[in-house]
């Protein structure tokens, strides 16, 4: 099997994409809303600032000398307290400088600018202790006792209020935005685990394909996913065919060689009668074609898990018709066949596989046995267990390890290629059960198989 | 003895046609399926021997129609398919017995042996009737103890004769059990060989029964 690199996974793929884009999002809304806020509270200031510039203006009382007093102090406490962050100003250009209480000492710092009456004019200016001040300033000219007087009014507010304003908003924002945030990923990562469901059904789906327990994808499939899934029960179904073919190729291949091999065999027996040492030669050639013929048809009839049908197969009646079979063998009926099978003993497999491993041990042990042969079946938790033994002369325990190698035979007097026990161990390994050779009970040999029940 | 080779093979069903004959057995071939169930299902014969992958008829479908024609013939399936489900299914479907190819002829003659042995109901290859005793595996007869020397034509008649004891057998049948099915001998052929065989036995074995042909009768049998 290829070991895959394993990418990371399409669930963290987008909780991360997700993760970036929110965070991206998050960040630029909470920026912009932040910025509006300050803009709006900034505009609000401003607001408030005129208001305060058209009383103070309102209130300015000019005297006959062209000084000029304001009663804004007594309306506005925060004027009157001492660098509170509100503050007013009314300065006669080329005379004195009005200020509320609350400038205490420090005057507003202006540039220089002329300015026509009635227009407003805002700046960001320097404020007492060099803190940040928003000031709206109006110019007012006035002819008291037939002179010009120019006056300046301004009022100003300390910046760090809105700024503050906005450190505060963005705090809070900031908290908001992150349970949005954390609330969002939460739910975006239950949205792609409920999405990627049917995509996580499809590789029990695959477990069941492979290991033979289904045939085909089932077509309960969300549209985004059934076409892919019909694309792959389509190569599946096409892929059974050109296996099926291929064994139905190689099998009638190898029925059309038994055929003309067995022409071959008697015309060689023939020459047998004269002692032929070419027809020895060619009868151990014919021999040896055979049993390569023998192994490729076994290798199209073993199912195994992946191609076989898996069935639940009755052991028994299985069991008893091989039986029926082998008593019509030589020394079929000379021998005592014994069964302890329950009637309703199964095991899930392809009925084909399960018949080669009845018919070639039973046949094994009829080959060898003296008088008696026992076949017993019993299930214990997932697992049956399988054993055959009969009372012939057995193996030496050095060749219980080597009785499943392929073509390998211990006596030659016996009929058979050799196969059948070979193929029995293919069979049971390929359905990942055991294969174990033993001493049995009776005198003879045992095998004894353990295979996965479902 | 008479038996049916079906074989689509021509070197094989030759082959197994004269070690047939070698055993002094009346061979008859049949190498398409449509011919075999012909043969099989009007023919008298002691045995068969069927290939399953046959031209028109496949020797399953055949066995099966003879089974249901009740044809008790012995059947031994004689094939490529060596698989033991095919085993089994074809001993389901009646076969006495099932022998993959390639095969070796001993093999094949002793299972014929033992499936048309089964089917008279002989546990082994001695038949002895009165104090004739004949060995179907030496080919040898024995009367009182004594070995009698039989011509091939005399041994076919006398172990048909004595494997179908009690059963009158009539002339045409004998002739071909005897000559086999394509002969052009009669009656007075057969009625020569038998007087032949009475005298070589030399004992009151076979019996003709007027009318129904020549019966050999066991101890303890009715008067035909």
């Amino acid at each position: 099997m290829n070991n895959i690199k394993r990418r990371a996974s399409i669930k963290r793929r987008l909780l991360l994409s997700t993760t970036l884009i929110l965070a991206v999002m998050l960040f630029a809304g909470g920026w912009a809303l932040t910025h509006l806020f300050e803009s709006h509270v900034e505009r609000r200031v401003e607001k408030e600032l005129h208001v305060h510039l058209n009383r103070l203006i309102s209130t300015a009382h000019f005297l006959k000398d062209g000084s000029v007093t304001s009663k804004l102090t007594d309306m506005a406490v925060r004027f009157q307290t001492p660098y509170s962050g509100l503050y007013w100003q009314i300065s006669e250009r080329g005379g004195k400088t009005l200020t509320s209480a609350s400038l205490w000492d420090a005057k507003l710092e202006l540039p220089e600018e002329r300015i026509n009456d009635r227009e407003v004019l805002e700046y960001k200016v320097r404020g007492p202790a060099g803190r940040p001040l928003i000031v709206v300033r109006r110019q007012l000219t006035r002819q008291i006792a037939g002179k010009i007087h120019f006056y300046e009014f301004a009022v100003g507010l300390d910046h760090t209020e809105v700024s503050s304003a906005r450190k505060e908003f963005s705090k809070e924002l900031a908290i908001g935005m992150t349970g949005l945030a954390v609330a969002l990923i939460l739910l975006l990562g239950a949205q792609i685990t409920f999405g990627l469901a049917p995509l996580r059904h499809l590789i029990p789906a695959v477990n069941a394909i492979s290991s033979g327990k289904a045939k085909r994808f089932s077509d309960d499939y969300p549209v985004e996913i059934a076409p892919l899934v019909e694309k792959l029960n389509s190569l599946l179904e096409q892929q059974e065919i050109v296996m099926e073919r291929s064994r139905a190729r190689a099998a009638s291949l190898a029925h059309g060689l038994k055929t003309p091999i067995a022409g071959i065999s008697l015309e060689i027996q023939k020459l047998h009668q004269t002692d032929n040492e070419a027809a020895r030669n060619i009868d151990e050639m014919v021999a040896r074609m055979n049993r390569q013929v023998e192994r490729e048809l076994i290798r199209t009839r073993i199912r195994g898990t992946t191609h076989g049908i898996k069935r639940k197969n009755l052991v028994a009646p299985l069991a008893r018709d091989i039986i029926r079979t082998l008593m019509r063998q030589p020394r079929g009926e000379e021998i005592t066949w014994t069964m302890s099978i329950a009637e309703d003993m199964a095991v899930i497999m392809d009925t084909d596989d399960l018949a080669e491993i009845l018919g070639n041990l039973l046949d094994n042990a009829r080959k060898w046995a003296h008088s008696k042969v026992h076949i017993e079946v019993r299930q214990h938790d997932q697992m049956v267990t399988m054993i055959i033994c009969d009372d012939g002369r057995g193996l030496r325990p050095e060749q219980l390890g080597q009785i499943q190698d392929r073509g390998l035979r211990f006596d030659d007097h016996n009929e058979g290629s050799g196969l059948g026990v070979a193929i029995v161990h293919d069979i049971v390994t390929g359905y990942g059960g055991e294969f174990q050779a033993f001493q049995s009970e009776l005198g003879g040999l045992g095998i004894r198989l353990i295979l996965p029940s479902s | 003895m008479q038996i049916l080779v079906v074989e689509d093979d021509r070197v094989l069903i030759e082959g197994i046609t004269t070690a047939l004959e070698q055993e002094d057995w009346i061979v008859q071939q049949a190498v398409t399926g449509e011919d075999a169930w012909f043969l099989g299902s009007t023919g008298d014969f002691d045995a068969v021997v069927l290939d399953l992958s046959l031209p028109e008829l496949d020797g399953m479908e055949i066995l099966k129609r003879w089974r249901q024609e009740d044809v008790t013939t012995p059947v031994l399936i004689l094939t490529a398919r060596s698989g033991w489900l095919d085993r089994v299914n074809g001993i389901n479907q009646g076969a006495d017995d099932y022998l993959a190819k390639p095969f070796r002829m001993e093999e094949l003659i002793a299972r014929l042996r033992a499936i048309m042995r089964r089917s008279r109901g002989h546990s082994k290859e001695l038949i002895k009737c009165q104090q004739v005793e004949i060995n179907l595996l030496d080919k040898s007869t024995k009367v009182n103890g004594r070995f009698v020397e039989l011509g091939p034509l005399e041994w076919r008649a006398l172990s048909h004769l004595m494997i179908n004891a009690g059963k009158a057998i009539p002339s045409y049948e004998l002739i071909d059990h005897v000559y086999g099915p394509h002969s052009e001998r009669n009656a007075n052929a057969i009625e020569a060989l038998i007087k032949r065989l009475r005298k070589k036995l030399d004992a009151p074995l076979i019996h003709t029964r007027r009318g129904a042909g020549y019966i050999v009768r066991n101890e303890g049998d009715a008067n035909p």
